[in-house]
C-alpha cells in the first residue's frame, strides 16, 4: 500500500469509521483513536475485498471491535459524559433537537446499532453480522433503544 | 423523523482534515515498517513453563493437539498449565474444523484455546479474521449473557497446518456455571458481508474457585459493589454506567507481595458494570488480604472487610 492508496481508503472510508467511533464514544478523541486503529488494522491484516461494500463492512466491524476494546485500555482517556457531548468544543456539532439529545444518552451498544440502523442503512441481519451478534440481539437492542427514546420524549408512539 | 434529524446532525460529524493527513501518514508508515503480508501473529509462550510442570498434566484433551501445539500451549499459559482444564467439542464449517481443546473458567473472566484447521490438508488461511462470543449456558438461562471474547493466535504448526486460538473473556457476572458455548465466525474475504464459516460449540469448563466480598463505599462517585477474586485476576462490579477501568488495581498478597495490575477492562451488564484486572502468573483468592484502586484500599479480611477508605499515601 503506498501513500496515494492510503489517501484513497482514508478519503472512501474514513466518514462512516469515524461516524460510528463517534455513535459509540460520544468523543472526539476516543473516535479518532478507534478510527487510527482501524485503518492501521487495516494495514496490519491487508485482507482481499470484493468490492467497496465489502471492505466498508469489514471496516465497521473492526471500528466496532476497537471501540469495545477502548474500554479495557487502562490509559485511555475519560469520555466526555455523554450528557455533556453537546458541549464538545468546535467543530463538534451542537444537539439542540431533543431526540438527538435523546440517542446520546443511550447505552453505547445501543447507539451503535441505532447508527448502523438509522444512519447507515444496514438490515438488523447486517448489523448482527457487522458487530458479531446474533440478529435476535440485535433487534432486542433496537427495540430498547426505541422504547428508551420513546419513554424519554414521554410520547406513545414510535419515534421512525 | 428521527432518522432525518439523525443523519442530517450525524453529517456534521466528521474528523478534520489534519487527522486524515496524519491518518494517512501513520498508514504508509504502518506499511514501510512491514516486510510484506504476515500472518497475524502474537506472543509464544509469554512464560516460559516451568520445567517443574508434570507432563501428565491434563490441560488439554487427549485426543486434540499436537506434540508441537501442545508445547506452544504450555508456553502460552505459563504459571496456569496446572489450573486449565481439558474441554471436548468440534464443529466444521466449510470444510474448516474448530476444535476446543483446553479452557480456564475464573468466573467473569474466561480463557479458551481452539485448535483450528482444513479438514483437506491445506493451510488455514493467512490472514484470518475470528471474531468469537462465548456465551454461559447455565441450565435455565437461556441467553444470560454473550460476550465479544478476543481472539489471538497463540500459535502455528505448519506440519499439520494447524492453528491454535486463544478466545478471552472479560466481564461475566459471577457465577456463570461450567455449561459454555463458544459461537466464532470468520468474515469471508471476496462476499459482501458474509460469513465464511461459522461454528457454534457446546463445551464444560468447571469454575475455578471463586472469593466474592461484599463492598461498600464508592469511588469517582461510582459505588463499589462487590469484588470478585480467582487465580486468573480480580473483578469489581460497580454501579451505574461509569467505568472504574483507568484506575490501576494493587492487589496486596498475605506474604506481603505488592502486585500492580494496570489493566482494567470488562462490560456492562444491566445497570451494573464489571471491571476486570487480569494476573500475569496464578493468585490463589485466598492469598490476598487487601486491594487498592488507586488511593482507595479494600481489606478483605477481618471484620472490616469489603469496607474501603482513602489511604493516605499511594500503596
Amino acid at each position: 500500500m503506498d501513500r496515494e492508496e492510503a489517501a484513497r481508503l482514508v478519503e472512501q472510508y474514513s466518514m462512516a469509521v469515524y461516524r460510528l467511533a463517534y455513535a459509540r464514544t460520544g468523543n472526539r478523541e476516543d473516535a479518532e483513536d478507534i478510527t487510527q486503529e482501524t485503518f492501521l488494522q487495516l494495514v496490519r491484516t491487508a485482507p482481499a475485498f470484493r468490492d467497496g461494500e465489502h471492505c466498508k463492512a469489514w471496516l465497521l466491524r473492526v471500528a466496532a471491535n476497537c471501540a469495545v476494546d477502548l474500554h479495557r485500555s487502562p490509559w485511555r482517556r475519560r469520555s466526555v459524559p455523554l450528557e455533556e457531548a453537546e458541549q464538545m468544543a468546535s467543530p463538534e456539532p451542537t444537539v439542540e433537537d431533543g431526540m438527538l439529545a435523546s440517542i446520546l444518552a443511550l447505552p453505547e451498544e445501543y447507539r451503535v446499532v441505532v447508527h448502523l440502523y438509522y444512519y447507515e442503512d444496514l438490515s438488523t441481519g447486517e448489523i448482527a453480522k457487522v458487530l458479531g451478534k446474533r440478529e435476535g440481539t440485535i433487534r432486542t437492542r433496537l427495540s430498547r433503544a426505541r422504547a428508551m427514546l420513546r419513554e424519554d420524549l414521554q410520547e406513545g408512539e414510535t419515534p421512525c | 423523523m428521527l432518522k432525518q434529524n439523525y443523519q442530517t446532525w450525524m453529517d456534521q460529524v466528521e474528523p478534520d482534515k489534519a487527522f486524515r493527513a496524519q491518518l494517512v501518514e501513520a498508514m504508509a508508515a504502518q506499511f514501510d515498517r512491514q516486510p510484506g503480508p504476515r500472518r497475524r501473529t502474537r506472543r509464544v509462550g509469554r512464560t516460559v513453563l516451568a520445567a517443574a510442570v508434570a507432563c501428565g498434566v491434563l490441560m488439554v484433551s487427549a485426543f486434540a493437539l499436537s506434540p508441537t501445539l501442545r508445547q506452544v500451549l504450555k508456553g502460552a499459559l505459563g504459571g496456569y498449565a496446572e489450573y486449565a482444564q481439558p474441554v471436548e467439542g468440534t464443529d466444521v464449517s466449510n470444510g474448516m474444523e474448530l476444535r476446543v481443546v483446553s479452557a480456564l473458567n475464573g468466573g467473569s473472566m474466561l480463557k479458551v484455546y481452539a485448535e483450528l484447521r482444513n479438514l483437506n490438508g491445506e493451510p488455514v488461511r493467512d490472514p484470518l479474521y475470528v471474531d468469537g462470543i462465548l456465551i454461559p449456558r447455565e441450565e435455565g438461562e437461556e441467553g444470560a449473557g454473550s460476550i465479544t471474547a478476543g481472539v489471538e493466535w497463540v500459535g502455528y504448526e505448519a506440519e499439520s497446518e494447524t492453528a491454535l486460538l486463544e478466545f478471552t473473556t472479560w466481564g461475566f457476572p459471577t457465577p456463570i456455571g461450567d455449561r459454555m458455548e463458544l459461537m466464532a465466525v470468520v468474515l469471508a474475504p471476496p462476499g459482501e458481508l458474509a460469513i465464511e464459516y461459522e461454528w457454534r460449540i457446546d463445551f464444560t469448563v468447571e469454575q475455578l474457585s471463586v472469593r466474592s466480598i461484599p463492598l461498600t463505599g464508592a469511588v469517582s462517585n461510582t459505588p463499589l459493589l462487590q469484588a470478585d477474586l480467582s487465580a486468573l485476576g480480580v473483578s469489581i462490579r460497580t454501579g451505574g454506567w461509569n467505568t472504574i477501568d483507568a484506575f490501576p488495581l494493587t492487589v496486596f498478597c498475605k506474604d506481603g507481595r505488592r502486585l500492580t495490575l494496570p489493566h482494567g477492562g470488562g462490560g456492562s451488564m444491566g445497570d451494573t458494570r464489571l471491571t476486570c484486572w487480569e494476573y500475569d502468573e496464578p493468585v490463589e483468592p485466598g492469598e490476598v488480604a487487601g486491594l487498592a484502586l488507586g488511593q482507595w484500599y479494600i481489606p478483605l479480611k477481618g471484620e472490616n472487610a469489603g469496607q474501603g477508605y482513602w489511604l493516605e499515601e499511594l500503596p
